[in-house]
C-alpha cells in the first residue's frame, strides 16, 4: 500500500474514523484503524464492534493494498503532522508516513482480525433526511432513553419507518418522548438503536450538515453522509408499546412560557439537589398562575410563580424536576402546553405554535410529544 | 494452527469425540438451542469446542451441515476467539460480578450480529457466579435473543442454581484418557518414554496438569528467576518422605524448597502477564485504557493467585500419589499398577520405614492439610507444620509395627 495524500484532508479524515476506535481486551485489532487503498481512494474504517466507521478520500494512488494501525498513535501522528502533503507506504511490518521533514513510522496489526465491515444491502429501507433535522429529532428523543443496563431494550432509541414517516422514540418507564418527521422511503420497518449510535450519528450531522441518508436494515441501520459512513448494530427484542401510555384527550390544559418556566423550574429545585434522590417539584396551576414549589421544612423550600393560561379545574401535580426540565429543553417552541387529566395520570408536554407562525412551522412543532409521569404528592 | 495450511476439522477435538459430535450433529439438524452446559473438569477442550461451534454456525461454506471448512477467515478467527460474533467472558476477580453480567453480557448478547449469523457467548469458569450474578444472568437467559448461543463452562454443576442449569442443555467433557496425554506429551517434548509415561500417569486425565510437568524450566538468566522443569520438581515432591527420614532438619528446607518453586512458578505466570499486558499497550500505543488495563490487571492477580495455589495443591497431591503407592506396594501388590511405578525400590523401602499405619497417618495429614488450604490458610505454615508432623513421623520406629 502506498499513497500520498492532502494534510488536512487525511488528518480530518483519521480523526474521524478515530471515533468508532473499540477497546476489547480479548478483540486488540477492534484498537487499530484500517486503511485500504483501492483505485484511487483511501478509504479509512474502525469500529468498536457496536459502531462501525467507515470513509473515504480522493489520494493519489501507488500501490493497493490495506493495513491496520494502531488508532493512538495515528491519531498522535495525525495531530502532529505539519502543514504539507502526506506520503505513505507500507514496509515490512511498519506503515511509514512522511510529511514535510515530519517521519513517522507505525506498527501494523494483523488486519486479518479486524471484523469485516457491514455493507448496506439492496433490500434496506432507505431514506433522505436533512441533517440539520436528523439532529434535531435525535437531540430532541434520544434523552428519554435509559441508561439502566438491566433492560437493554429500553437504552435504545426505536425508529419505525411507515409509508411517508418516521417516528423515533424513547422512554425509560418514567418518561417517553415521541417525534414524527416525513419519510421518503415506502417500506414498512423497525430498528432499535443504542443511544450512543444515535448521538454519534448527530455529531456527525451537526458536524457536516447537508443530507443524512438513513438505512434500516434487520441487523444494522447506517447513517451516510456524503462519503462518510456510521454503521450500527441494533438492540434485539421487543419494544414496548408505548403508544397505549399517551392519555388520548385531556381534562386540563396549561399554556406557558417555555424558558420562563425552565427558569423557575431550575430555580425552584435547587432546594432539593443536595439529596440523593431528586426532591419533586409541584406545580400548583390556577387559571392564570403557575406556582411551583419545592422541598419540605427539613431542606428547606422554595416557591415561585409565573404567568400561564389553564383551561379546565385548578391542578396541583409533582414531577420529577429533572424530567420535567429534560423536556422543556428539546420542545424547542417559545410556548410549550401542558395536558393533564389528573393528578396520578401522565401529562403530556408539546411544542405550542405560536400564532405568527406559517403552517409548515406549525406542523413541525406539533409532531413531538414528551410524555411523563408525575410524582405522587 | 493456520486455517488454510491444516484443514482439519474444528471437531478434532482431543478426548473430546462425544462432546464434538453431540454439538456437530445439533448444528446439522439446526437444533443448537439457546444455553449449553459444558460440565466436566476445566481445561480438558471446551474452549475448541465453543470455539468449533461458533465457526460451524457462523462458516460462510460449510463442507457439510455442521461440519465447518476450517479454512475461511471466519474459521480462522473463530478458532482463535477474534471472531466479532464470539465473546468470552472470564471473570476479572475470584468471581463473577453482578455489574460485568448487566453491563457486558447482557449487553452483548441484546446486540445484533453484524458480522456472523450466530452469537456465541461463553462464560469460562460459569460456576463461579456469585448469587447476584447468577439472578441478573438468569433473566437474561430467560429471554434469550434469537441466534444467541450461551456456553456455561461448568466444572461443579452444585455451584451453579439449578434455575439456569436447567435452561441449558449439558454436556459431558470427559477428563483425557491416557493415549490422548500420550500423544499431547509427545507434542509437548516429552520425548523420553518412561518420563513421558509418568507425565502422563501423574496428570490423571488434565491436559493442564500435563503440560505443568512437561514444562523444561529455565536456567534464570538475567531478570528471570530460575524454575526446574515440571517432572524435576515431581521427583523433589516424591523424594521428601525418605529425605525427611535420612536428612536432619529436612522438614523446613523441603518447605523452603516448594515456596520457591511457588515463587518460580508464580514469576512466570507474571512474566505472561507482563508480556500480554505490553502487548496489548503497543496495540493501543503506550499505554491501555483504564478500564482495559485494570481488567488485566485483575485478571493477572487472579491467575497469579491459582497458580500459587496450585503449584501447593500438586506438591501435595504428589505427595498423597506416593503414599498411597507406598501402600499398594507394602501391601504386595503389582508395582506396575503404582502411579509411580517408575521407582518400585524406593517406594519399597519408604513402606518398609512407614508401614502401613504410618503410610495411612501420612495420608490423613496430608489431606487434612490440602483441605485447609481451600479455607485459604496461610500456605507456608502450614507446608511447615505438615512436613514437621510427617518427619516425626518417620522417626517413630515403633509405630512401624508391620515390619
Ligand atoms: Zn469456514
Amino acid at each position: 500500500m502506498k499513497f500520498r495524500a492532502e494534510r488536512s484532508e487525511f488528518a480530518d479524515a483519521a480523526m474521524w474514523a478515530l471515533r468508532t476506535v473499540g477497546a476489547r481486551a480479548t478483540l486488540p485489532a477492534l484498537s487499530g484503524v484500517k486503511l485500504e487503498v483501492s483505485g484511487d481512494r483511501l478509504s479509512l474504517s474502525s469500529t468498536d464492534l457496536e459502531i462501525a466507521s467507515e470513509l473515504s478520500v480522493a489520494v493519489q494512488a501507488d500501490r493497493d493494498g490495506m493495513a491496520l494501525v494502531p488508532g493512538r498513535l495515528l491519531g498522535d501522528v495525525v495531530r502532529s503532522l505539519p502543514n504539507a502533503a502526506v506520503s505513505a507506504e507500507v514496509d515490512g511490518d511498519r506503515l511509514h508516513l512522511v510529511c514535510g521533514r515530519a517521519q513517522f513510522a507505525l506498527r501494523l496489526m494483523p488486519v486479518e482480525d479486524f471484523p469485516a465491515l457491514p455493507q448496506i444491502s439492496e433490500q434496506a429501507a432507505i431514506a433522505v433526511m436533512k441533517a440539520e433535522e436528523f439532529a434535531r429529532t435525535v437531540a430532541q428523543v434520544a434523552r428519554a432513553s435509559s441508561t439502566d443496563d438491566a433492560r437493554p431494550v429500553l437504552t435504545g432509541v426505536s425508529l419505525e419507518a411507515s409509508a411517508g414517516s418516521l417516528t423515533a422514540a424513547a422512554t425509560d418507564s418514567y418518561r417517553l418522548a415521541v417525534r414524527t418527521v416525513p419519510w421518503d422511503a415506502g417500506a414498512e420497518t423497525t430498528a432499535l438503536v443504542p443511544r450512543r449510535a444515535l448521538d454519534e450519528a448527530r455529531r456527525s450531522a451537526e458536524q457536516l450538515g447537508a443530507e443524512v441518508r438513513i438505512a434500516i436494515e434487520p441487523s444494522q441501520v447506517t447513517f451516510t453522509f456524503g462519503d462518510r459512513r456510521l454503521t450500527s448494530r441494533l438492540i434485539e427484542g421487543k419494544y414496548p408499546d408505548y403508544r397505549q401510555l399517551i392519555p388520548v384527550g385531556f381534562e386540563r390544559r396549561l399554556a406557558v412560557d417555555r424558558a420562563e418556566l425552565m427558569e423557575v423550574v431550575r430555580r425552584v429545585s435547587v432546594v432539593g439537589e443536595s439529596n440523593t434522590t431528586a426532591t419533586p417539584v409541584t406545580l400548583h396551576v390556577t387559571s392564570d398562575t403557575v406556582r411551583v414549589t419545592a422541598g419540605s421544612g427539613e431542606v428547606g423550600q422554595a416557591e415561585e410563580s409565573l404567568p400561564g393560561t389553564l383551561e379546565g379545574e385548578p391542578i396541583e401535580i409533582g414531577f420529577n424536576p429533572r424530567y420535567l426540565s429534560d423536556g422543556l429543553d428539546v420542545a424547542v417552541s417559545e410556548r410549550v402546553v401542558l395536558e393533564f387529566r389528573d393528578e396520578l395520570k401522565p401529562a403530556v408536554l408539546r411544542p405550542a405554535p405560536a400564532d405568527d407562525q406559517d403552517d409548515s412551522a406549525k406542523e413541525q412543532v406539533a409532531d413531538f410529544l414528551y410524555l411523563l409521569m408525575p410524582v405522587r404528592l | 494452527m493456520a486455517a488454510g495450511v491444516d484443514p482439519a476439522s474444528v471437531w478434532d477435538i482431543p478426548a473430546q469425540a462425544h462432546a464434538a459430535e453431540a454439538l456437530r450433529g445439533a448444528v446439522a439438524r439446526g437444533e443448537v438451542g439457546h444455553a449449553w452446559a459444558f460440565v466436566g473438569p476445566a481445561g480438558v477442550g471446551q474452549e475448541a469446542a465453543a470455539r468449533g461451534l461458533a465457526a460451524a454456525l457462523n462458516c460462510p461454506a460449510p463442507r457439510a451441515p455442521g461440519e465447518p471448512c476450517g479454512r475461511c477467515s471466519v474459521c480462522d478467527r473463530c478458532r482463535r476467539g477474534a471472531f466479532a460474533a464470539y465473546t468470552e467472558f472470564t471473570p476479572t476477580g475470584a468471581t463473577h460480578r453482578v455489574d460485568d453480567v448487566r453491563g457486558t453480557w447482557l449487553v452483548t448478547a441484546s446486540r445484533s450480529t453484524t458480522e456472523g449469523s450466530w452469537k456465541i457467548l461463553r462464560v469460562v469458569d460459569a460456576d463461579r457466579m456469585n448469587e447476584a450474578a447468577a439472578n441478573a444472568f438468569l433473566k437474561g437467559l430467560e429471554e434469550p435473543p434469537e441466534r444467541t448461543v450461551w456456553i456455561l463452562d461448568v466444572a461443579d454443576p452444585d455451584e451453579l442454581p439449578d434455575t439456569i442449569l436447567s435452561r441449558c442443555r449439558s454436556l459431558m467433557f470427559a477428563a483425557w484418557a491416557p493415549a490422548d496425554l500420550d500423544a499431547q506429551g509427545l507434542r509437548l517434548g516429552l520425548d523420553d518414554p518412561a518420563d513421558r509415561a509418568l507425565a502422563v500417569r501423574v496428570a490423571a486425565g488434565s491436559p493442564a496438569a500435563l503440560a505443568r510437568l512437561a514444562d523444561p524450566g529455565e536456567v534464570g538468566a538475567k531478570g528471570s528467576v530460575a524454575r526446574s522443569s515440571g517432572l524435576a520438581y515431581l521427583r523433589a515432591h516424591r523424594d521428601i518422605p525418605a529425605r525427611l527420614r535420612a536428612e536432619k532438619g529436612f522438614a523446613l528446607s523441603a518447605a523452603r524448597a516448594i515456596d520457591d518453586e511457588v515463587k518460580a512458578r508464580t514469576a512466570l505466570v507474571k512474566d505472561e502477564g507482563r508480556a500480554e499486558l505490553a502487548d496489548l499497550a503497543q496495540s493501543y500505543g503506550d499505554e491501555l485504557p483504564r478500564g482495559i488495563a485494570k481488567q488485566i490487571e485483575e485478571r493477572n492477580a487472579r491467575r497469579e493467585r491459582e497458580a500459587r495455589t496450585l503449584v501447593v495443591q500438586a506438591a501435595l497431591d504428589d505427595l498423597l500419589s506416593w503414599y498411597r503407592d507406598c501402600l499398594l506396594v507394602g501391601a504386595g501388590g503389582d508395582p506396575a499398577d503404582a502411579l509411580h511405578a517408575d521407582a518400585v525400590d524406593a517406594l519399597r523401602a519408604d513402606a518398609r520405614a512407614l508401614g502401613a499405619a504410618g503410610i495411612l497417618r501420612a495420608v490423613d495429614l496430608v489431606l487434612a492439610t490440602r483441605a485447609e488450604l481451600e479455607r485459604n490458610l496461610q500456605v507456608g505454615l502450614a507446608l511447615e507444620a505438615l512436613l514437621l508432623e510427617l518427619s516425626t513421623l518417620t522417626m517413630a520406629p515403633l509405630r512401624a509395627g508391620s515390619r
